[in-house]
């Protein structure tokens, strides 16, 4: 399964929220990466295939939600110490102006975690950028993965069902994210950071619980309670279904960048831009639902606006977000001590 | 509602699956009014079934009484079969098996009438999930012999979109996604050539709860028993449905939601899969090597030597059996001819590679059905067995 996942010398960057899972994460990536590094220096010969050699990262998101993100971060600034990783750190507020904290007093507690999505969705793939990684790495366990294929079905969203299964990315467009805890219970990731005595942070979100999401959640723990074997089930099923480019390969849909922030998007604008604008409009509803109307009207609106954006010009209080093509590799990387 | 004439075919003759629930009574009625309005008739003939479910529960012989009543007063001939005409045709002998508890195998009659067989069978079944999947496929197997015996090549069901939406969570948590296009299309071709249609596929139960009200049309709802064998316990399909319709009250575009979803779902399944023995159903290729892959069951557990051989002795047969034309009976007898000779605890741990031609998510359901193997077998399948044995 490493080896599958990852090139020999591939540079990875573990997504760390601080969690059991990203902390179970890090805790087996460097694991399993040094053991057969230092078995190579040794049996050269014998073992050179087991050479990982991979250059591990650690990439935090700051969602700006105090009392619950500001704590799991120094969790995670703990494992970087012991794990001696060079951390990243990108906040919301740097990238986008608004913490999740602001948003959640203009959204209120009511889709709130679709900001949240979006937003850390493409802060990772900027933090990747800023790196200079091959992959991104997520603690994404068998049952995040159930309850996906789950809420996917009951959100009616097709696209991501045919493809949520999937344990590597297989999009060309941005820096692959693999899955390697795709087939893995939660609760044995729980058990295994219980018996290492991992050092993670364990609570919930505090805006989560009103999330969409958590319904899905309960039901799954309720089948699971009836039948133990629901959850590969669920997998197994969602890996069944095909996505329109394998069912019918002239219907492949050419993925595009969004004109306003070079991020991929299959449309001109992406979600992250129209959030963000309807935040800064103070119409923070406008990027929620059905959006295909705004983003033809708001693309129009703004055409004239976009040419005249540079990235450089880019001030606090601006609405526009950096350029995904002028993000460089960053100098401020924390290094270990 | 979408359906072509290609699949009503050229004058063919219709079977109603009628349960006496609202959606079967309306698909009735609209079936009657429709066949008997035209000048051109559409259809050859129509014909009723319905299955008596009065061995699950006393209370079903009433409104059997009642479905009946309600059936033979359209015009069309009607059916109604027990779910334990299942094992008709079935010799004593092998209604004995049956009927054998695994201890005294004096205990048993030897004129067990088929009633009794099929509740002792349905009772020795631990999980309620299990016995409501038997009782569909034997449901299904019952309506597609009929189908065959008065040459019907159509069969309506009455499938509304909410139980549609309710039952593709719940198949879908039980690991049958693959066969998604075929379960929830509007016309399928899959079981053996009979053409199952659902006319009713994109009406919501409200709305059929209206119609029917309006028009004055009684429904009879069966009861399914199980309280009495597992109480309260929850199954996998009530759960679902609670779910969805608490969710459908909260969020009002639940279920339409999912029941596009699900009809939109494409999967690799086609004509050339295998058929499931027990549900009938697509089989996924390469289910055994996902399974082995993601799971630990080994039979590591065999301690005793004898036990041991015994397990390989039957590998050896099964791999015979599988380059044998008549595979699946044989590998069923070698299932019953094992019984004596090893723990069942050992060859449960093998229930996998012991189970060849049946689909993902029968598997996991035969495994919770009992810790005897002969009630782990289900029923519809060993009918099947014995009848091919006595051809045999």
């Amino acid at each position: 399964m490493f080896l599958k996942l990852n090139e020999i010398g591939d540079k990875i960057a573990i997504a760390a929220s601080g969690g059991k899972d990203s902390t179970v994460l890090a805790h087996i990536m460097k694991l399993l990466n040094e053991r057969y590094l230092n078995r190579k220096i040794f049996f050269h010969w014998l073992l050179q295939r087991y050479d990982y050699g991979l250059d591990l990262f650690l990439l935090s998101i700051d969602e700006g939600i105090s009392g619950y993100r500001d704590d799991s971060l120094e969790t995670v600034k703990r494992n970087q110490l012991e794990y001696q990783l060079p951390l990243k750190i990108l906040s919301y507020k740097d990238l986008y102006d608004w913490s999740m904290d602001d948003i959640v007093k203009e959204i209120g507690r009511k889709n709130n975690c679709t900001f949240c999505g979006v937003f850390r969705r493409q802060a990772l793939d900027r933090g990747a950028v800023m790196l200079g990684v091959d992959q991104i790495v997520t603690g994404h366990n068998a049952d995040d993965i159930a309850e996906t294929v789950l809420m996917n079905i009951l959100r009616g969203d097709i696209a991501r069902l045919q493809r949520c299964t999937f344990i590597k990315t297989k999009s060309e467009e941005t820096i692959p994210r693999s899955k390697p805890f795709k087939y893995t219970y939660e609760k044995e990731i729980v058990m295994y950071a219980y018996f290492k005595k991992l050092d993670y942070f364990s609570t919930e979100c505090i805006y989560s619980p009103n999330a969409y999401r958590g319904h899905a959640r309960v039901f799954l723990k309720d089948l699971e309670a009836i039948r133990p074997s629901t959850i590969l089930d669920i997998i197994h099923s969602g890996e069944a279904f095909e996505t329109s480019a394998e069912s019918n390969p002239t219907n492949v849909t050419v993925p595009g960048v969004c004109n306003r922030c070079g991020y991929m998007s299959s449309r001109d604008l992406c979600k992250a831009c129209l959030l963000l604008e309807g935040l800064n409009r103070g119409l923070p509803k406008l990027g929620i639902g059905n959006t295909e109307k705004l983003r033809k009207k708001h693309l129009d609106e703004k055409e004239k606006s976009i040419g005249e954006y540079s990235s450089s010009k880019r001030t606090p209080g601006n609405p526009f977000i950096q350029n995904f093509n002028d993000l460089k590799l960053g100098s401020d990387l924390k290094k270990p001590l | 509602m979408g359906l072509q004439k290609a699949d009503l075919g050229e004058k063919n003759k219709v079977l109603i699956a009628y349960s006496g629930g609202p959606s079967s009574t309306l698909l009735l009625n609209l079936t009657q009014t429709f066949h008997e309005s035209s000048s051109h008739k559409k259809f050859v003939d129509v014909e009723i079934i319905n299955i008596d479910e009065s061995s699950m529960d006393d209370r079903n012989i009433e409104v059997a009484k009642k479905i009946s009543e309600v059936a033979n007063k359209s015009n069309f001939n009607y059916t109604q079969l027990k779910l334990e005409s299942i094992l008709e045709g079935c010799s004593q002998e092998f209604k004995k098996h049956l009927l054998f508890d695994g201890e005294n195998p004096n205990s048993t009659s030897l004129l067990a009438s088929n009633e009794e067989v099929f509740k002792h069978y349905i009772s020795s079944i631990q999980s309620k999930d299990s016995v409501q999947d038997s009782i569909k496929n034997i449901k299904l197997r019952l309506i597609l012999q009929h189908a065959k015996d008065r040459n019907c090549g159509l069969i309506f069901f009455g499938d509304n979109s909410t139980r549609i939406a309710c039952q593709s969570i719940a198949m879908a948590s039980k690991g049958r996604g693959y066969s998604f296009p075929i379960d929830f299309s509007l016309s399928t071709s899959w079981y053996n050539g009979f053409v199952i249609i659902k006319p009713l596929k994109d009406i919501l139960v409200k709305e059929i709860g209206i119609y029917n009200k309006l028009n004055n049309l009684d429904s009879f709802p069966f009861f399914d028993g199980l309280e009495k064998l597992f109480g309260n316990k929850v199954s996998i399909d009530k759960l679902t449905e609670d779910f969805i319709i608490g969710l459908d009250v909260e969020f009002p575009s639940t279920v339409s939601t999912i029941f596009k979803t699900i009809t939109k779902a494409t999967t690799s399944v086609n004509d050339t899969c295998l058929p499931c023995k027990n549900c009938l159903g697509p089989i996924k290729s390469n289910c055994d090597i996902w399974l082995a892959s993601h799971s630990v069951t080994r039979l590591e557990t065999i301690t005793n030597p004898v036990e041991e051989l015994e397990v390989r002795n039957i590998e050896l047969c099964y791999i015979a059996c599988l380059k044998s034309p008549t595979c699946f009976v044989s590998i069923w007898i070698i299932h019953f001819t094992v019984l004596e000779a090893i723990e069942v605890s050992a060859l449960t741990e093998k229930e996998d590679d012991l189970l060849p031609d049946t689909e993902f998510s029968c598997r996991a359901s035969i495994k919770e059905r009992s810790s005897t193997l002969e009630s782990s077998v289900p029923i519809n399948v060993l009918v099947q067995l014995q009848k091919l044995l006595t051809l045999v």
